[in-house]
């Protein structure tokens, strides 16, 4: 037991760190750089995370089962936590100044919380720790997306994501039990041998409600209808962190236990049309609606739903088809396009935060005048995420995927997400017309001066500036030399075991 | 099926729906006690002695304590039935009907539900702290921690000033707030 507590180096650092934090903030209110001590922290784990790295590459499970210890696994962490630095690294300057004021510590504290939760909740290796990896990860997630609770919207955002939130988790939990109750054993190894031959009623259940807190985790349709409304509302430093780190959390797990544990012929059938049908409603849905927002915050979280829904194509390409390493590709690609996209709209909307509309896309007119290269940055992250060049990441990100899925013989879907794609193009391209093509107030004549006030400012701040120079060059990088990561993801994947 | 199981599944049942029935807030709020007992009987009939113990001392004492703490502070009335009340009723009777009938059938069809051969566990304090401590200490190391990210929440919400129309973002933008309902489906 003790033997096994190296590890774990990561997620001890991040949750001793979330603790330390709290414990020193109490002693130097808001007098010490907590934000900086806490990027420390979440360096000191990635460290830790390579560090313990090669103790993965065998196969086996560590705390009696509770834990994998695999490649997927140290993949999948050092993943969430580069996502948390970036992520933090975005939101310093917002952090630090007005943003949350009167709860810095805790905020930073639960911040590593939910960093620690997504830890758990990617290596656990049975369903118990896998459930309270979820909930420590939601929990502080429901605080946090509260944290500017002097808006309304930051109120209703954290109330909406606790409720919904939790009547996902009860599901996940029902069905939870009722794989329990069918097969008696809670660790997914076991599992994958313990259920019957065919699926019986009472695993079906499991596996359907199963299926039902995954998908909402992953903000999947039709399980969608929080995101928007959270996304938009929450501060865009959260935002950031959830369309992020917790959507490649959640497809990290579920991809695990759908093609891992329930990867037998007799319940792929089972799965897979709930899957298929999912898919599709999350591709039509997300593209359709993005198109009527005005918001740029809100277009981004509808393409988020959009962009779960080209995943979850991969689910159903398991083993051979090579859908596995596409998704962990595509979930790559798609952490870095986002962060970067929402890290724009970051500094736009920093600059109106006193008005209403701070993140409407008529603050992005004149963005390529003011600042040419926020307005290039975001250009490339829209096109990557449109899957158009010269953002090759997107692109090559599809590619996989529909691949995948064409292979597994899904060509309707397949056609269904290229037509999803195209109807994107729409949405991203406009914010690129607004930035380029809108014409400034003296060609257009009769615009005022304050128009010229009112858009194409941006607060770029030292870090946010850096991280996003980092998003644009690993974007770049991903679409030259995709056959890097490619490689890399599917040794994740043994065949003997997916 | 013992006899024991049938009385006390019928009293659960029984009770929860008096919590929805009840138009007295105190009336559901007895009902409650009533049902989360029933559950904690269960538990004991089981050979759980802890659980149900726990669940006496946890959920029928101290949050039915605070539960009914909090009605009283609030000097609730009975509840009025409206028509809202009503459709909510029915719509909600329509989505649990829904939902038996897509459940029931896969229970009747497994009739009679028969344990498993296990051998038998013991649900004792002594056996539980040593299965906790072994091997499920990861899991419930993880579960300390969840508790202390839900203080660490509620002390920042708590801390957070909500609303405040002093707050130069509220008072100076004509901001009342609301999210855009543009893109509402």
């Amino acid at each position: 037991m003790m033997t096994d507590l190296p590890l774990i180096a990561p997620l001890l650092v991040v949750a001793g760190g979330s603790l330390l934090v709290l414990l020193i903030d109490v002693f130097l209110r808001g007098r010490w750089p907590n934000v900086s001590a806490s990027i420390g922290v979440l360096l000191l784990a990635l460290v830790s995370a390579v560090v313990v790295a090669p103790e993965y590459l065998s196969h086996g499970t560590a705390f009696s089962g509770a834990l994998f210890v695999d490649p997927y696994t140290s993949f999948i962490s050092a993943l969430v936590i580069s996502g948390s630095i970036l992520c933090l690294l975005m939101g310093k300057e917002y952090l630090e100044g007005e943003g949350i004021s009167e709860a810095k510590g805790e905020y930073i504290s639960l911040y590593l919380m939910a960093t620690a939760g997504a830890l758990v909740f990617v290596a656990a290796a049975d369903l118990i720790t896998l459930f309270l990896g979820l909930e420590l990860m939601s929990m502080a997630l429901y605080a946090l997306c509260g944290a500017a609770l002097y808006r309304s919207a930051s109120a209703e955002a954290a109330m909406k994501y606790f409720f919904l939130g939790s009547f996902s988790s009860a599901f996940l939990l029902l069905g939870i039990a009722f794989l329990y109750g069918a097969t008696g054993t809670l660790s997914l190894l076991e599992l994958a041998s313990a259920l019957p031959e065919s699926p019986t009623g009472l695993v079906g259940i499991g596996i359907a409600l199963f299926l039902v807190g995954i998908l909402f985790k992953m903000g999947a349709a039709p399980l969608h209808f929080w995101a928007p409304d959270v996304y938009q509302g929450s501060p865009t430093s959260v935002t950031l962190y959830m369309a992020s780190v917790i959507k490649v959390a959640a497809v990290a797990v579920g991809l695990r236990v759908f093609s891992l544990t329930f990867g037998g012929a007799e319940y792929y059938e089972l799965w897979s049309r709930g899957i298929w049908i999912a898919a599709v409603l999350t591709i039509v849905i997300g593209n359709l609606v993005a198109i009527r927002q005005r918001s740029v915050k809100r277009m981004l979280a509808y393409s988020s739903v959009a962009h779960a829904g080209y995943m979850l194509m991969g689910f159903l390409a398991p083993g051979e088809f090579g859908g596995g390493p596409a998704v962990l590709f595509y979930l790559v690609a798609y952490a870095v396009m986002t962060l970067g996209a929402f890290g724009v709209v970051m500094a736009v909307s920093a600059r109106y935060q006193d008005s209403p509309d701070s993140d409407d896309i008529v603050r992005f007119n004149l963005l390529s005048r003011k600042r040419p290269f926020l307005a290039a940055l975001m250009s490339l992250f829209l096109l990557s995420l449109a899957g158009l060049p010269p953002g090759m990441a997107g692109l090559l990100g599809k590619f996989y995927v529909f691949n995948a899925a064409i292979r597994a013989e899904y060509v309707g879907l397949a056609l269904i997400g290229v037509l999803g794609s195209a109807i994107s193009c729409y949405y991203y391209l406009r914010v690129i017309v607004a930035m380029y093509f809108v014409p400034s107030p003296s060609q257009a004549g009769g615009a005022t001066s304050s128009y010229e006030d009112d858009c194409g400012e941006a607060i770029v701040a030292m870090p946010l500036a850096g991280t996003l120079a980092v998003c644009g060059v690993l974007t770049v990088l991903l679409g030259l030399q995709p056959s890097a990561l490619f490689e890399a993801v599917e040794t994740l994947f043994p065949p003997n075991l997916y | 099926m013992p006899l024991v199981f049938v009385i006390l599944s019928a009293l659960l049942i029984a009770s929860a729906v008096g919590v929805i029935l009840f138009r007295n807030p105190i009336h559901s709020a007895l009902c409650l006690v009533v049902n989360l007992v029933g559950v904690a009987c269960v538990f004991a009939a089981l050979e759980a002695h802890f659980l149900a113990v726990v669940q006496v001392i946890v959920y029928a004492g101290a949050i039915m304590v605070l539960v009914v703490f909090v009605l009283m502070l609030l000097n609730s009335k009975t509840e009025e039935r409206t028509l809202s009340g009503v459709i909510q009723l029915v719509l909600s009777g329509i989505i649990g009907g829904c939902l038996v009938s897509v459940v029931g059938p896969f229970i009747i069809e497994q009739w009679p539900i028969v344990a498993r051969e296990e051998p038998p566990i013991s649900g004792s304090v002594e056996a539980l702290g040593k299965v906790l401590y072994t091997d499920y200490i990861f899991p419930f190391e993880t579960a300390g921690f969840l508790v202390m990210a839900a203080l660490v929440a509620a002390a920042m919400l708590a801390k957070t000033k909500g609303g405040d129309p002093n707050h130069p973002r509220i008072s100076e933008g004509k901001n009342d707030g609301t999210i855009q309902a543009g893109g509402e489906q």
